[in-house]
């Protein structure tokens, strides 16, 4: 079992559902944690898959900048 | 869950009176025996808290948990002492099977509890026992505790917690029980805000007691807040809603 280094790890929880009878139905909300495990959790909606996938996307490179 | 196994040392015994455990995980840690408060080291809560959420766990499974920044060695040790102190404490809270950990069979755990109740008004039954477990849970799965473990178990529990919201909500304002719908649509809206089915029932809700300023005051909250979060406007059935009881042009 690898031993993790907390400063280049991070935590995003996300949770998607459909809103009936909407022009856009997505609903996308992202919560991650910063700095390892857990950290002040900040949270982000979304309507889109694709601007979600971006903010994930984001979030990868941060941490494989770090 | 594993039974008790009469052949270990941590089976109770005959003329054991067994005492009353209750471990309460919502809003804070606390271990109750016959009353009382049981003071348990930080340290070791952790364990009881995993097996009471994750059931009879194998230890390599636990050890990953718990220390998941430490080496498989140093994690068994510590997973050893830990098992040492609690045994110390506050015998027979936990045991062994093989290489597995399990609570003790008859610790009350409140969030077993709750997911009980919620998923008996997901089912349809509205007892008050299951009313009081959703609507009176006294805060959060364990505040403040940053752990992966339990991250994931606090965001599942609130999402049983909202859907369950959803339903007792409906359900009392079908029986005309106005205040306390509200009371519950509000603290779902509260748990999840751009869930618009919790808006939706508070907005029936104020419409069906004739009120009807209420309802627009918050479709216009709602309506602000998608607008300021997600760039887009309520749907059209919540709009068509308060355009039925407030016919005005331009809206």
């Amino acid at each position: 079992m690898a031993a993790i280094d907390e400063e280049r790890a991070g935590l995003m929880i996300l949770r998607a559902w459909m809103e009936p009878d909407h022009e856009y139905p997505l609903r996308v909300r992202i919560i991650r944690f910063s700095q390892g495990n857990g950290g002040a959790p900040v949270a982000r909606a979304f309507v889109s898959a694709d601007d979600a996938c971006d903010a994930i996307r984001t979030w990868l490179l941060d941490l494989e900048r770090r | 869950m594993l039974g008790w196994d009469a052949g270990t040392d941590w089976a109770p015994s005959a003329e054991d009176e067994r005492p009353r455990l209750r471990l309460q995980l919502l809003g804070t840690f606390m271990l109750v025996r016959d009353g009382g408060r049981v003071a348990v080291p930080a340290r070791t809560q952790r364990l009881l808290a995993f097996l009471a959420l994750n059931g009879p766990t194998p230890r390599p499974v636990i050890m990953g948990a718990l220390w998941p920044n430490l080496g498989e060695q140093h994690a068994r040790g510590c997973l050893r002492t830990m098992m040492w102190r609690l045994n110390r404490d506050e015998p027979r809270l936990f045991g062994p099977a093989g290489d597995t950990l399990v609570l003790r069979p008859d610790i009350a755990v409140d969030t077993h509890a709750f997911t009980d109740s919620a998923r008996g008004l997901l089912q349809g039954s509205f007892s008050a026992a299951a009313k009081c477990a959703v609507l009176g849970i006294p805060g959060d799965l364990l505040p403040g505790w940053c752990d992966d473990w339990v991250i994931f178990e606090r965001e599942r529990l609130r999402q049983l917690r909202l859907h369950a919201l959803d339903a007792l909500a409906s359900r009392v304002a079908a029986d005309g029980r106005y205040a306390d719908a509200l009371e519950t649509a509000i603290e779902s809206a509260r748990l999840e805000p751009l869930r618009e089915s919790a808006h939706r029932t508070i907005i029936a809700i104020h419409l069906a007691e004739n009120n009807v300023a209420e309802a627009l005051r918050h479709y216009e909250l709602f309506r602000e807040l998608l607008g300021t979060e997600l760039g887009i406007k309520p749907s059209p059935e919540l709009t068509g809603m308060l355009s039925a009881a407030v016919p005005v042009a331009g809206r």
